[in-house]
């Protein structure tokens, strides 16, 4: 159905802007003055005192516009949640959005608005006791995790299903939080509790708190009636989260497991393609031992799946059918054998649509029995030759790839003289025509190089496994070829034909020797090693002809100057040339003529049943089980903790010196050369500068860096905290101590300044990619930037210093040793 | 499930808006996604992308790039559904999403991203009942907030008819059913019938008060053949294949006696899908025969032909025959309809507005230019594309027998019903 058919008329709620953000709409776009937050701060306590909500309202409105735009506003935290207290409920949600998101950057201030916050849940409008709570954990900071858990505690019990269920959804994010203070004893009884509740929004938000919190989790038989019993009230969302659940529940026996799936087969024929891949997962699980049912599951499924994909007015979920389709494909290869006409590519279908179809035909033809649909897939499929490059290039290769599968039928249907008749040689057959005219009368126009190159390189696949019609092709093989701009595989594989059967093709050696003098040069070595290898089985049949070449090939071939593959293989063959003529023949020629009966890529995919146990997941996307995509807990840990203790074996190692080396582990070995008596760091340092296969001898500054305000600050907006760094100062720095030490390492200033007692400096450094080709390989994306802000306390001299990068792994293992190393001039202190 | 976080760009990937619900996957990783979208060349672009542990789900609308981020083996199929629902909202609530529409509305969306989803579940989604509670104005709520409305209200988020509230009133209870069937076809250059195909749907808006009980009759087969058996009149059924419905109708008592009951959304919605396999007659067939002589002209003889019964009109017939990209001077001719030379599709449409069924048939012609000198890159084959609507019709036979109305209040209400068949993927290809 398009989309743009819609009957009668939609009730919508029109786009008019309150007068009072109208009014202000000019400013939203324009460039924001750093006065602009002073200005903000004003009006905004200007408003309070005059208790004008819509001010305050539009007010809030512009800074919430520039946080999302990326500005940082995070200055007004402490006004904006003054305002907090409103009655007005937009305001509210204005203000909880605002602190929900600065609330990382000003932990200590949040203590201020959990009053607000604690107000709002006794609130008699469960939407703002909702909103409170859900903005409440949200609050990324531990600060808060004592008061959320009073307040969820109260508040799983609240009267209103809004309020439960955004408490239980509450209860994960605490968990996530922190993990460790998370009082399972009194919320998971409480949480399996209210599975049990009326309301259906609140029953799947515990079930999804369970999933956070007790991964792996599964039903109770009692759970699975209770659940089956309500299942029509829920939402189609709930009832894909419910399904998922219930494809982890292992039914104690066979004829449960039937119950279930009866009461789930209606669910089939929903028109919500999540619910149904879902259910389906179900089906496919629950009768996984059962082979008889398995079968008529798989009949059972098929309809469902391709009217899906057919009706979807989305290509994106067409793509995640199709998947699916392909994917149960590889279980029950016959399945769609009757439908294959719907895997016919239309032409606005989008290209990852073509490619999955494509494939899909390849595999129904490959599994096919019925000779008039192999006939037809392989038509439609050659109408495919003339569209885009990678289509045509796949289409080719599914047509060599089913007359392949065919092989052992050829008797019966002779598809390999099909394939080859009406594929592969008339295009050959083109290339013929117009050189004989000498492209004058070209009537067709032009030879489409494309398919030519691709009909070519799948003609080697082909003859590998029907090597009888080598004596059919060869004959159009033909020097008019060279003058086309072929691909080196297509160029290949002309060699190769010419060589596998010398005596056909007249002009073999002709045509090998106007390749080997006007192409041979520029072709990349395995078309050299090829052509070699041709010339020489060329040479064993027709030793007349090929004698005044081929010394000439072997000579060029083992050149010192060609590549070392080639120089070894030409003077391997020369010498066993040199020995035995006949004996050279029988190894060079080993391997002609017997022909192939499958590749090895057509092998069944290890992976295929590991992706099985994770339907409807993004494994089947992309073809491999989640083990591999998906980082797992562990793994993200473990990353940290090894950098972290990268870290500290460097600084250890650096500070002291040999004594420590023997606590090294195996991870910074690189560090063992470090070693000296000189406990001064600042020589040490040097001497591990000064050492090749050292950490951070490829790790250079550039020494100028560039970098406007403008950019570090939006950069120090978008990145993470890098890594913060605490030290109890002596006495007071002055900036420009360190300034002195830093800029001769290419660390600039960007700016500094005191207010309220602390003073902030802020530095930024870039790292010279030129110099270092290697080890940032895989990191390109980020721009090696360094930014570093210090804070210095002027009362307590605790400097805190913060990093942030796009590259943790750089500023980690490289930029904070470095940056450490220097500040220790000024401040011997550091690495005591 | 769980999507980490929801980002609105616009088409160069700028974020215009974005919620990070988990915290799981740093924000900043809306860049990464666009640099990757951006040396990516187009055809290898797939809707389900993964770098790094991430997996970047996402559509395109209206030059806007939705994405949703998720670091979990998630369910794909699932997230994409909340991304196309999430345009379906913001349209209701914007009448177009787009990216203006979003700056002027952002803090709309940021409520709206808030109630839709928690944590990266899914929550509430029904448009018609977002709009309970987030309005434009926002002033709607302030004023229920100390009376009754807002227990009414969170009573309908999480109620047990999730698709309607209560208390809806109309002083006229109308129902409006579409029927609406459009046929795919796919012939190949030779003029055989690669595949064809009827996906049809039960389109309705319904302006009912209260919480009305509706029954809906086809002639489906398979209810005639249980029906004959019990000895009531038999009548010609029409044979539904992989029937879909929306959530709101019973379909266990589907199954059981193929009775369609519901309880209706307020407004508008699609009631049911189904498809039909069933080779029909192409309705209006279409043969095309170019003669190209290169470097100097091309023409075309096209003939179409009306295959449906001879009561019916096919409106608004467009044939669109693609040319050359580089033809010049279009001459056209033709028996009826206009014709036009459209060279942003590359293609001639030639509209005809009242198509007469029974066999008629007609003819256009056209003569291009072509430049003396081509560029030697092979042309793809675009086919001939076919748009026509015939009202009155449709292909299955599909009928409306009945729908009841029942509400407790006993009201009567009045249906009315309208039939149209309409080209689908329609495509004759050429050679």
């Amino acid at each position: 159905m398009k989309a743009g058919n819609n009957v009668g008329n939609i009730v919508t709620i029109n786009n008019n802007n309150n007068n009072a953000s109208q009014g202000k709409k000019e400013s939203y776009f324009s460039e924001i003055k750093k006065s602009e937050i002073g200005l903000l701060k004003m009006n905004l306590s200007n408003a309070v005192n005059e208790r004008d909500a819509e001010k305050i309202k539009e007010i809030l409105q512009r800074i919430i516009y520039f946080m999302t735009i990326g500005m940082d506003v995070s200055a007004l935290f402490p006004d904006v949640i003054m305002v907090g207290s409103s009655n007005n409920i937009v305001i509210k949600k204005l203000v909880y959005l605002y602190i929900v998101h600065y609330s990382k950057s000003n932990p200590d201030l949040l203590l201020l608005v959990i009053n607000t916050i604690r107000r709002d849940c006794t609130d008699r409008n469960p939407i703002i006791r909702g909103l409170a709570l859900r903005s409440l954990c949200s609050l990324d900071s531990e600060t808060i995790l004592e008061y959320a858990n009073v307040e969820i505690g109260k508040h799983l019990t609240d009267f209103s299903g809004y309020v439960r269920k955004t408490a239980l959804l509450g209860l994960a994010k605490l968990y996530h939080l922190s993990p460790k203070s998370f009082d399972l004893d009194t919320f998971i009884p409480s949480i399996y509790g209210m599975i049990m509740d009326q309301d259906p929004q609140v029953i799947v938000n515990a079930i999804s708190a369970l999933n956070e919190i007790r991964p792996g989790w599964t039903f109770t038989f009692d759970l699975v009636q209770h659940l089956m019993s309500k299942f029509k009230e829920f939402n189609e969302w709930s009832q894909c989260i419910i399904l998922d659940c219930l494809s982890r529940y292992k039914p104690s026996n066979e004829e449960e497991g039937l119950e279930i799936l009866n009461l789930l087969d209606d669910r089939l024929s929903h028109s919500n393609s999540a619910v149904t891949l879902s259910t389906i997962k179900i089906f496919l699980k629950y009768t996984d031992d059962l082979e008889e049912i398995q079968e008529q599951v798989y009949e059972r499924i098929k309809e469902p799946l391709i009217t899906l994909m057919e009706n979807s007015e989305s290509n994106e979920t067409s793509y995640t059918i199709l998947n699916h389709i392909y994917l149960l494909m590889s279980r029950s290869p016959k399945l769609f054998n009757k439908y294959y006409k719907q895997f016919y590519c239309k032409y606005n279908d989008p290209m990852y649509i073509k490619t999955l179809k494509v494939k899909v035909l390849q595999e129904i033809a490959a599994n096919q029995t019925y000779i008039e649909a192999i006939d037809e897939i392989v038509t439609e499929l050659s109408e495919y030759l003339h569209e885009d490059h990678s289509l045509c290039k796949q289409a080719m290769n599914a047509i060599t790839d089913i007359a392949q599968k065919h092989k052992k039928n050829q008797e019966k249907y002779p598809i390999d003289k099909h394939i080859l008749e009406r594929i592969f040689l008339p295009f050959l057959k083109t290339t013929i025509d117009t050189s004989g005219g000498d492209g004058v009368g070209d009537h067709s126009g032009f030879i489409n190089e494309t398919i030519l190159s691709y009909s070519l390189i799948c003609l080697k696949d082909f003859l590998r496994v029907y090597p009888k019609h080598l004596n059919n092709v060869l004959p159009y093989i033909t020097s008019s070829l060279l003058q086309y701009t072929l691909p080196p595989q297509a160029n290949e594989s002309i060699l190769w034909m010419l060589g596998e059967e010398p005596n056909v093709q007249e002009d073999t050696p002709y045509i090998i020797e106007e390749f080997f003098k006007d192409h041979f040069d520029q072709q990349p070595t395995f078309i050299k090693i090829q052509l070699l290898t041709t010339s020489l089985k060329v040479f064993f049949e027709r030793p007349g002809e090929m004698l005044p070449i081929i010394r000439d090939i072997i000579t060029k071939c083992s050149n010192l100057s060609q590549d070392p593959d080639l120089h070894e293989i030409s003077l391997f063959y020369s010498r066993i040339l040199l020995l035995d003529v006949e004996k050279a023949s029988s190894i060079i020629n080993a391997s002609k003529n017997q022909p192939i009966n499958s590749f090895l890529e057509d092998e069944t995919n290890e992976y295929r049943d590991k992706i099985f146990d994770e339907f409807n997941t993004l494994s089947v996307l992309y073809c491999k089980p989640s083990l591999i995509f998906i980082k797992s807990k562990e793994e993200v840990e473990n990353e940290k903790n090894q950098i972290i203790e990268n870290q500290k074996n460097y600084l250890l190692s650096i500070t002291n010196g040999n004594n420590n080396n023997n606590n090294n582990n195996n991870n910074n070995n690189n560090n063992q050369q470090s070693t000296t008596n000189n406990s001064d760091s600042k020589s040490i340092i040097k001497q591990i500068e000064s050492s090749p296969s050292n950490l951070i001898d490829t790790f250079m500054l550039e020494q100028r860096p560039e970098l406007s305000p403008d950019e570090f600050q939006s950069l120090w907006l978008s990145l993470e905290d890098g890594h913060n760094f605490d030290i109890q100062l002596d006495r007071f720095i002055d900036n420009s101590e360190i300034e002195s030490v830093m800029s001769k390492e290419g660390i600039l200033c960007l700016a500094f300044g005191s207010v309220n007692d602390q003073t902030k400096l802020y530095y930024y450094a870039r790292q010279n990619i030129v110099d270092d080709p290697l080890q940032e390989q895989n990191q390109t994306n980020g721009t090696p930037v360094f930014i570093i802000e210090i804070i210095i306390d002027e009362k307590s001299l605790l400097m805190s210093i913060l990093f942030k990068s796009p590259l943790l792994k750089t500023l980690h293992t490289k930029f904070i040793p470095k940056f450490l190393s220097l500040l220790s001039i000024p401040i011997p202190k550091i690495f005591n | 499930m769980a999507a980490s976080a929801i980002f609105l760009m616009d088409s160069k990937g700028k974020v215009l808006i974005s919620r990070n619900y988990r915290g799981d996957v740093p924000m900043s990783v809306a860049t990464k996604f666009v640099s990757k979208i951006l040396e990516e060349e187009d055809l290898n672009l797939k809707p389900i992308i993964q770098e790094d542990g991430i997996s970047y789900i996402y559509v395109k609308h209206n030059n806007l790039f939705l994405l949703a981020t998720t670091e979990r083996n998630a369910n794909a199929a699932t997230i994409l559904l909340f991304l196309y629902k999430m345009i379906e909202v913001f349209n209701e609530y914007f009448k177009e999403l787009e990216e203006e529409s979003i700056r002027d509305n952002f803090v709309i969306i940021y409520e709206l991203l808030d109630e839709m989803m928690d944590f990266g579940y899914p929550q509430s989604t029904e448009p018609k009942i977002l709009q309970e509670y987030i309005t434009q104005e926002g002033y709607k709520l302030e004023r229920g907030a100390k009376g009754m409305l807002p227990i009414s209200v969170t009573g309908t988020i999480t109620g047990a008819v999730s698709w309607r509230k209560e208390g809806i009133k109309y002083n006229k209870n109308e129902v409006f059913l579409d029927v609406v069937e459009s046929i795919n076809l796919l012939v190949s250059a030779n003029g055989t019938v690669l595949r064809s195909e009827i996906v049809g749907a039960v389109k309705m808006k319904s302006k009912l008060s209260g919480m009305p009980e509706l029954r809906l009759g086809l002639n489906d087969k398979i209810l005639f053949e249980n029906s004959a058996k019990t000895g009531a009149p038999k009548g010609k059924g029409v044979e539904l294949e992989d029937v879909k419905f929306h959530q709101c109708v019973r379909l266990s008592k589907f199954e059981n006696d193929r009775t369609i009951s519901f309880i209706p959304p307020d407004g508008e919605f699609e009631l049911m899908s189904y498809r039909l396999n069933t080779t029909v007659k192409p309705l209006i067939w279409v043969e095309c025969i170019s003669d190209t002589h290169a470097h100097s002209r091309v023409e075309y003889m096209v003939k179409a032909k009306s295959q449906f019964k001879g009561k019916s009109i096919a409106n608004n017939v467009e044939i669109i025959v693609p040319v050359p990209p580089d033809a010049d001077t279009p001459k056209f001719r033709c028996t009826v309809g206009t014709c036009k030379y459209a060279p942003e599709k590359d293609a001639i449409i030639w509209t005809i507005k009242q198509f007469p069924g029974g066999g008629r048939e007609f003819l256009m012609r056209a003569h291009f230019g072509l430049p003396s000198i081509s560029d030697e890159k092979p042309a793809t084959k675009p086919p001939i594309m076919v748009k026509f609507e015939i009202p009155y019709y449709t292909v299955s036979g599909i009928q409306v027998r009945y729908l009841k109305i029942i509400e407790k209040s006993g009201y009567q209400a009045l249906p009315w019903v309208r039939y149209v068949c309409l080209s689908g993927d329609y495509q004759f290809r050429t050679s």
